[in-house]
């Protein structure tokens, strides 16, 4: 199978004052393509960290992050957004879609961001948003949405431009049980239709079991990895 | 980065209320600007065009001891007049320039009929001369303008009203003589005018020359010249005219040019024009008080969203170039709406103006040379300024914010509340 990420010895330390904080701790993990895993633990484990290194929003304080085999660590702020530009989808916890722009706009934003024209725009968005089961709704702003239709909305953007990868940080953790266990589902139909690779953090039991790998973090240092 | 402008333009409507609360506060600037602008040149420009047309001519000719005791004490010595001027005429004589020679002299004139006496300048001109150089025919509003050899006088239409004085009356002036004699004129009342200028207006009369140079024993001789230039540079006539007058041992006579006449009133003019846009600026700054706080706010309300776009691969430059074109965006719209509005107020200023009479008529005096309506200009450059201005400022006070928000780790803007 193709590896698309791989963490080589990764630590990341925070400084508060003259206390060191060890957030990761020689953390060794690749995902292969199409792979569906739950970064696990409870709250302060390094699951947030270690997305945020995985999504390039940060750098780890040693090691390397391969994506699609390109050393990401040593690269500056803008090839780190260009990364995260063609390469990564994301979806919040509070969905962070832009209060301003309709759903149709919202799910747009990372093409427009590409700088795709606005015919393959619209038939990407259209298509996606039919995927994610919003087709109709595309003029409404997040306002005029339920929670689960927001989340949906994150998702659509986060897969309209076909990343390598997928980090959704607890991506039900704001939802009500049946709708997050909605956007489970289509987060897998979609790991399986579209074969995304999804790496998403919980503490929540119920969405680890729908995982096909789990990855349990233990103050910051992987406990366990199963696959199932 | 036709997406970034389009988003940026989205973006201003975000908060509807607070951004037309600070269009309008620009709107309010640049149009308190246009007007204002519009108007001090306008009555500057208008001041200038009276001065010299009713006063001052373009250039004067004047013995040096009656222009000192003049400018410094504000007497018109008769004694230290121009010694045969039609002399000096022939000498400066050219197709450039029209010349007209006056005598000005103090003198209070009595209404016969009502006993009335008001202090006045009387000036003794050539009516044939003194119509291409001034412009005081044009002002007439009944009876006529002076005819030479006659006992005629005209006067302003507030020395009228102030003398009781009308067409036909008989006024006396009484004054002194080149030789310090006391003298009285009878004249009377052929025109009466109404000069854009108040203090021709108020205080000045005006009587043939030859009658003036009769009566006061002026043998041939007149306080000034007065010339107009028809075509050509003011101080390069000056300085021609300063060269042939020495160059004929007439050292005694100067060229004053206008400006040098004018010089308080000017000096004056260009003092409240510079009061003026001092209070203008702090409008300007007023409105850029309320733009940095709409832009700071703005931002840091979007913290967290700049973090999300940021994470989405939105570049630093980009999230950059948003908020500056947003900035522009509302100084665009405040701009345009400004400029809209000084247009109209500026519109009724030029073709409407704005009447002072009653404060001429009730001889106030507020230094400039404009009665009754005061007229606004068609001033481009103004509105350029305050278009190019109010973009610039608000894109530029964007830049701020905006740096401090990209300066964040992503990921501490995404935790932000």
């Amino acid at each position: 199978m193709q590896i698309l990420l791989s963490l080589v010895n990764i630590n990341k330390n925070y400084e508060d004052g003259n206390i060191v904080v060890y957030a990761l701790k020689d953390i060794n993990m690749e995902v292969e393509k199409g792979e569906f895993t739950a970064i696990a633990g409870p709250s302060g484990s390094g699951k947030s960290t270690l997305l945020n290194l995985i999504g390039c929003l940060d750098k780890p304080s040693s090691g390397k992050v391969f994506i699609s085999g390109i050393d990401t660590s040593t690269y500056s702020k803008k090839e780190l957004a260009n990364i995260r530009r063609e390469k990564i989808g994301f979806v919040f916890q509070s969905f962070n879609l832009i209060p301003i722009l309709t759903a149709f706009e919202n799910v747009a934003f990372p093409l427009s961001l590409l700088g795709q024209n606005g015919d393959s725009i619209e038939r990407k968005v259209k298509g996606i948003l039919n995927v994610v089961g919003l087709g109709g709704l595309e003029n409404r702003y997040p306002r005029e949405l339920s929670g689960g239709q927001q989340q949906r909305v994150a998702i659509a953007r986060a897969l309209v431009k076909e990343p390598s990868i997928i980090l959704a940080d607890e991506p039900t953790a704001n939802l009500d049980s049946a709708t997050g266990a909605e956007i489970l589902n289509l987060m897998k139909e979609l790991n399986v239709q579209k074969e995304a690779t999804f790496i998403f953090s919980t503490h929540d039991p119920a969405v680890m079991d729908r995982a096909k790998r789990v990855v349990r973090l233990h103050d910051g240092q992987i406990s366990s990895d199963e696959r199932k | 980065m036709r997406f970034i402008i389009r988003f940026a333009f989205k973006n201003i409507w975000r908060y509807k209320r607070r951004t037309i609360i600070t269009f309008t506060a620009i709107s309010i600037g640049i149009a308190a600007f246009v007007v204002m602008d519009s108007l001090l040149k306008g009555v500057h420009y208008e001041s200038m065009r009276n001065f010299i047309d009713y006063e001052s001519s373009h250039l004067k000719i004047y013995n040096n001891e009656f222009y000192k005791e003049m400018s410094d004490e504000g007497f018109l010595l008769l004694d230290k007049a121009i010694d045969n001027y039609e002399s000096i005429e022939r000498l400066i004589k050219s197709d450039d320039i029209s010349v007209a020679p006056r005598i000005n002299f103090r003198a209070s004139i009595v209404n016969e009929n009502t006993s009335d006496e008001r202090p006045f300048t009387v000036v003794g001109i050539d009516p044939d001369k003194d119509k291409n150089v001034y412009k005081l025919p044009h002002a007439i509003i009944s009876g006529r303008f002076l005819k030479a050899g006659e006992r005629g006088v005209i006067i302003g239409r507030m020395s009228a009203k102030k003398l009781e004085a009308k067409l036909g009356d008989t006024l006396t002036i009484l004054t002194r003589t080149k030789n310090d004699t006391y003298q009285t004129i009878s004249v009377d009342v052929v025109g009466i005018m109404d000069p854009p200028n108040p203090d021709i207006n108020r205080t000045f009369a005006y009587i043939p020359l030859d009658v003036a140079d009769n009566d006061l024993d002026m043998m041939g001789s007149v306080t000034e010249i007065g010339i107009r230039i028809k075509n050509g540079n003011i101080d390069k006539i000056l300085n021609r005219l300063d060269g042939i007058l020495k160059a004929n041992n007439l050292s005694q006579l100067e060229v004053i040019s206008w400006k040098e006449l004018g010089k308080d009133w000017l000096t004056l003019s260009r003092t409240k024009i510079t009061g003026s846009y001092i209070l203008i600026f702090v409008v300007f700054i007023i409105s850029a008080v309320g733009v940095i706080n709409t832009m700071l706010m703005s931002v840091f309300e979007r913290i967290r969203e700049i973090g999300m776009m940021r994470a989405l691969g939105m570049r630093d430059t980009e999230v950059l170039w948003s908020f500056i074109f947003e900035g522009a965006a509302i100084g665009l719209f405040g701009a345009l709406l400004g400029i809209f509005m000084g247009f109209i107020l500026n519109f009724y200023l030029v073709y409407h103006g704005w009447d002072m009479s009653h404060i001429y008529d009730e001889d106030v005096d507020i230094g400039y040379r404009i009665t009754n309506i005061v007229r606004g200009i068609w001033d481009i450059g103004a509105y350029v300024f305050a278009f190019v201005f109010s973009v610039i400022i608000p894109a530029l006070i964007s830049i701020y914010p905006s740096r401090k928000a990209i300066k964040m780790e992503i990921t501490q803007a995404l935790r932000t509340a």
